[in-house]
């Protein structure tokens, strides 16, 4: 296999929503409905699709952004990772438009559930949520979207498989103590774990053991890689943007061994994502996360396609990052 | 007035008989320790009569600023001397919350270890959150305190219908964890 330099991974992404098409559901999706449950063309019911666009704009970059602003006007769906929390009218797509790409939109329009299964869309329900009312002395909430996503019990372990690939955190899930992932392989010398994060403020940068052990403040860490893993502190999880958790093999071959990786929060819930083992270009995503409305959205990539750290970055919307080469980032 | 000790307890509305809102602070001297300044954590309970939080919403916190029935609040940033503030408004707490309960705890996700008896100074005390007049505060309840990582600081009560504090400082050494199983928030 030969390293491209050309963006091959977002555009392999793009080829699996590229399958044939899932039977129409009855109420049309939304041009934005994401599915976050794994293979459209296998699970059309658990409709959240992550996954690229089929037909990529080219006048619309790719963005990993999560835009919480209402659209201004419509527009033919952006290629984009947003998770539009907006409560205007969604965008129309074209007639005969796929779904767009990797946007959660959270529209207030008729969930699109396909008959036959559990929808895992994050659109909002149909009816718009209340106005926050107010309190005597000004006291508000902002409106709660309900994302509609599996959650998980304190103390429960949970396989995050491809058609069950997402959990949400509750909120206090997402604010006790840390996070912390584990690798869990019969040599763990041959794999270490790193995470990639945007915080509220728009940094991006890297902790990956051995190179930058935390970050993005030394003297105040977020993210600090651990004895087995990479862990995040949960207490500052409002300066938190989103995160991706990737797996670099030590080995000169770049060979991945067989395993699992453990997610563990305060409460003791265990997600366990498999580490497949197999050759590798340098770096492998495994699992990515965004904080919604303080909600902490876990999702297991399953991704088929590795590449170097650096691709693996840009395939994923981080790209202020500098690199010394492929694999080193300039931390 | 003089500083209210551990257990004293006071009735609101006989000293301010229009008092319609407090304002519940917490003042803490962590003598520069900045772990300790970074994973102190407020966390206020709505109590139903089971002695549990009335739900999830009804916790409040950094990541939660406000209960679901809009009376109690969190402020992102304390004013005056106080380290972390909340308010609340008395007559809008429902019926069915019997007490509100204020507990600090030290956030466990940092990878540093530390506990409550390294605090220098504890001080909560009690403003009217109709312009901002101290009430009461309590005396230093970092006194004693030794491997605790997480303490009850006060409670507000409701007795024959009126609201009454009651200074607690009881400590926990398995941190939210201890919390949470107390009041049946779930983790």
């Amino acid at each position: 296999m030969t390293i491209r330099t050309d963006l091959p991974y977002l555009r392999a992404r793009s080829l699996r929503a590229a399958q044939p098409a899932p039977p129409a559901p009855a109420v049309s999706p939304s041009p934005d409905l994401a599915d976050v449950a794994g293979s459209v063309a296998e699970q059309p019911s658990a409709s959240l699709d992550l996954s690229a666009p089929v037909v990529p704009s080219p006048a619309q970059p790719p963005s990993a952004s999560l835009d919480l602003s209402a659209p201004s006007a419509p527009a033919a769906p952006a290629v984009s990772a947003s998770l539009d929390l907006g409560d205007s009218a969604p965008p129309t797509p074209p007639a005969g438009t796929p779904p767009a790409g990797t946007s959660l939109t959270l529209f207030d329009e008729t969930p699109a559930t396909p008959p036959g299964g559990t929808s895992l869309s994050l659109d909002a329900p149909s009816q718009a949520p209340a106005a926050p009312s107010r309190s005597p002395h000004g006291h508000t909430r902002t409106a709660d979207h309900g994302l509609g996503l599996p959650t998980i019990n304190a103390g429960e372990r949970r396989p995050m498989t491809e058609n069950e690939p997402v959990v949400e955190l509750t909120r206090m899930q997402s604010a006790a103590g840390g996070l912390d992932a584990k690798v869990a392989v019969s040599n763990p010398s041959e794999v270490i774990l790193g995470l990639v994060f945007e915080t509220g403020d728009s940094r991006e940068s890297l902790v990956l053991p051995g190179l930058s052990q935390q970050g993005p403040d030394p003297r105040r860490p977020i993210f600090r890689a651990t004895t087995s893993g990479v862990a995040v502190n949960l207490r500052r999880i409002t300066d938190i943007h989103r995160l991706v958790l990737f797996a670099v093999p030590t080995r000169p071959s770049k060979q991945l061994p067989g395993g699992t990786v453990t997610v563990t929060t305060y409460g003791e819930s265990r997600l366990e994502i498999p580490l497949v083992a197999g050759p590798t270009l340098g770096a492998q995503a495994l699992l990515t996360g965004y904080v919604v409305e303080g909600r902490l959205v876990l999702r297991a990539e399953h991704d088929p396609y590795s590449g170097t750290l650096q691709q693996i970055c840009a395939a994923y919307g981080y790209r202020e990052i500098s690199w010394r080469d492929p694999y080193t980032p300039l931390v | 007035m003089s500083p209210m000790a551990k257990g004293a307890n006071i009735a609101l509305q006989r000293e301010l008989p229009d008092l319609q809102g407090v304002v519940f602070g917490v003042d803490w001297d962590t003598g520069g320790e900045r772990v300790l300044d970074d994973n102190l954590t407020l966390l206020t309970i709505l109590v139903g009569q089971n002695g549990m939080a009335l739900s999830p919403d009804h916790v409040v916190y950094f990541n939660q600023l406000v209960s679901a029935d809009l009376s109690t609040a969190q402020l992102q940033q304390a004013l005056g001397g106080d380290d972390a503030q909340v308010e609340v408004e008395l007559t809008a707490v429902p019926d069915d919350v019997s007490r509100i309960v204020f507990a600090i705890y030290l956030s466990e996700g940092s990878g540093s270890s530390r506990n409550l008896g390294q605090l220098k100074r504890l001080v909560v005390r009690l403003l009217n959150l109709d312009g901002g007049a101290s009430i009461i505060s309590s005396v230093d309840l970092a006194e004693g305190l030794s491997a605790e990582t997480a303490l009850k600081l006060a409670e507000l009560y409701r007795l024959g219908g009126q609201w009454k504090l009651r200074v607690l400082g009881v400590g926990y050494s398995s941190g939210l964890h201890g919390l949470a199983q107390e009041f049946g928030v779930s983790l």
